[in-house]
């Protein structure tokens, strides 16, 4: 054991240095575990299907139980992507052959922040889908009579379309996004998800 | 291979892998840059307080000497940039798992609790695993891991602060981004910004510190080991749903202090003992036992010494006699 540069006694405590073969090792250890960690779990994801059915009739709830949330029925055929899906934090990514539908619940901080909603979900497009085109908005009603606004999305390969629903509070929002591949069977399935999005309930009902 | 090679290699990796974290976050985020620029960089902005406050306060907390800057520096960076880009993706693999094993209803609440504690403090302490492989003798024992890992977490929780901030933008539906972000400050630094990832990366880098201390005797895996379970329980605890936040932050808190001063203490005992048992050989003289040990007594020598020369020299023997004592007392 090497004595300290002001020539004090060394003591027996002292940490050794790491020889370059060791610092080498545990060099190899940090690597491994960080590859194993960043890749392995992604690796061993993908073996596993990501494919949950739903039976006919399932009810999905949207955010928190309570009034502040909302309720969508399945009809047959529907499935859930569940690595996209997350009740607790109030999203889901679900199929229906070729078309594919994400809600989202969304917080607003403000009763009057409804109004920003659709200029929102444009910048937020941005983000997650570039490469989609959102129309004007047009009005829709659901089947328990809310109102909401509907556009189309567009994109060179995909077709589609997005809605929100504002809840009865304002304090919250659903948003949910169709596509579809731009085949004559894909715009049949967009066509055939219009009435799954019309079955958005809230508890608290209509105004 | 020779020593200098071999800290070369350790270090060019450890700038591979920052690299390869910064680009990560890059990918996943730079669309928020260009679509809400303001909103991005109150984002960024607003941790900046947190960031040179903790980083200095984590420094400040060394007895004796900060640690070095570069390193400190470099502490902060890694948990930044390369534990926080490879997180991203460890977490959405390890989550995708559990909703695909155990059902969405369970996975919703528990698959972070599950993923993020395992996943993110190896990697945030493979951080100091590399400061100790990089930087010879920055790290000597405990005290020293707890506050590299401390530096580590802190660079870890910014990111995350910042990624939580431009994730409450979409969430919020883009309605008022700036607002968005500014909720999350308030949530992330205010209300839990006390116990978060920088306590549970200090608890399992004072394991890492155990191990250097006693690397002569074969390794002691066992408090290392120790810490490292505690760190991730800590971080269990922190992401556990339907526990109150103000149980969380304390219980992590306290973890981490009473750790500290039990460290400090026992250091300091240490360190009084070395530096009088080196004035009664004469090896040191009486004033700088007294003196050694408090920066304000270290400066006061030096202020008393006009001669510019003389105070170098004292400044160097000063110097050699901190990193003496840090060395022998950790």
């Amino acid at each position: 054991m090497a004595a300290d540069p002001a020539g004090h006694p060394a003591g027996a405590g002292l940490p050794e240095v790491p020889t370059p073969r060791g610092r080498l090792r545990w060099l190899g250890v940090v690597v491994a575990v960080m590859t194993l960690l960043t890749a392995g779990w992604q690796l061993l994801n993908l073996t596993v299907s990501d494919n949950l059915a739903l039976t006919r009739a399932a009810t999905l709830r949207i955010g928190p139980s309570g009034p502040d949330s909302a309720i969508v029925t399945v009809g047959s055929g529907w499935s859930m992507r569940t690595t996209e899906s997350n009740p607790a934090r109030g999203y889901f990514s679900l199929r229906r052959g070729p078309a594919a539908v994400s809600i989202a619940y969304l917080s607003l901080a403000g009763r009057v922040q409804a109004a920003g909603l659709w200029d929102g979900l444009r910048a937020v497009l941005r983000i997650r889908n570039p490469g989609l085109t959102l129309g004007s908005p047009t009005a829709i009603t659901s089947h328990q009579g809310r109102a909401g606004l509907t556009g189309a999305l567009t994109s060179a390969g995909k077709v589609g379309a997005a809605t929100i629903f504002v809840g009865p509070s304002r304090t919250f929002a659903i948003q949910l996004i169709v596509l579809a591949p731009r085949t004559a069977r894909g715009e049949a399935a967009l066509a055939s998800t219009g009435r799954f999005v019309r079955s958005l309930m809230f508890p608290a009902g209509p105004p | 291979m020779t020593a200098d090679d071999s800290i070369w290699t350790v270090r060019l990796a450890a700038a591979v892998l920052c690299v390869f974290g910064t680009v990560v976050l890059a990918w996943q985020f730079y669309r928020y840059l260009l679509v809400f620029p303001a909103a991005a960089g109150a984002a960024v902005a607003l941790e900046m307080p947190l960031l040179l406050v903790g980083f200095a306060a984590f420094r400040l907390l060394r007895p004796v000497r900060a640690p070095a800057l570069l390193w400190s520096a470099a502490a902060l960076i890694w948990g930044a940039t390369a534990a926080a880009g490879c997180a991203v993706l460890a977490n959405r693999g390890l989550t995708g798992l559990w909703a695909k094993s155990v059902g969405v209803g369970f996975s919703s609440n528990w698959s972070d609790a599950l993923s993020a504690p395992l996943n993110e403090e190896l990697l945030k302490a493979c951080g100091v695993v590399m400061i100790v492989l990089a930087a010879p003798l920055a790290i000597n024992g405990p005290l020293d891991g707890l506050i590299f890992g401390a530096l580590t977490g802190l660079g870890f929780q910014v990111t995350e602060n910042v990624v939580y901030g431009l994730n409450g933008i979409v969430t919020s539906g883009a309605t008022h981004p700036a607002q968005a972000v500014l909720n999350s400050v308030l949530v992330r630094v205010g209300t839990t910004g006390l116990g978060s990832h920088w306590t549970m990366t200090a608890v399992a880098g004072a394991g890492i510190g155990y191990l250097v201390a006693h690397s002569h005797r074969g390794g002691e895996l066992t408090p290392a080991i120790g810490c490292l379970l505690l760190a991730i329980g800590m971080h269990l605890l922190f992401d556990a749903p339907a526990v109150s936040v103000v149980i969380k932050v304390s219980v992590d808190f306290a973890i981490v202090a009473a750790l500290y001063v039990l460290l400090r203490n026992a250091f300091m005992e240490r360190a009084r003992r070395l530096l009088s048992a080196w004035a009664a050989t004469g090896v040191i003289g009486q004033t700088e036992a007294r003196s050694a040990l408090s920066r304000r007594r270290r400066r006061s020598e030096l202020r008393r010494t006009s001669s510019p020369v003389v105070r170098y020299l004292l400044e160097l023997r000063q110097r050699q006699t901190m990193a003496a004592v840090e060395r022998e007392a950790a």
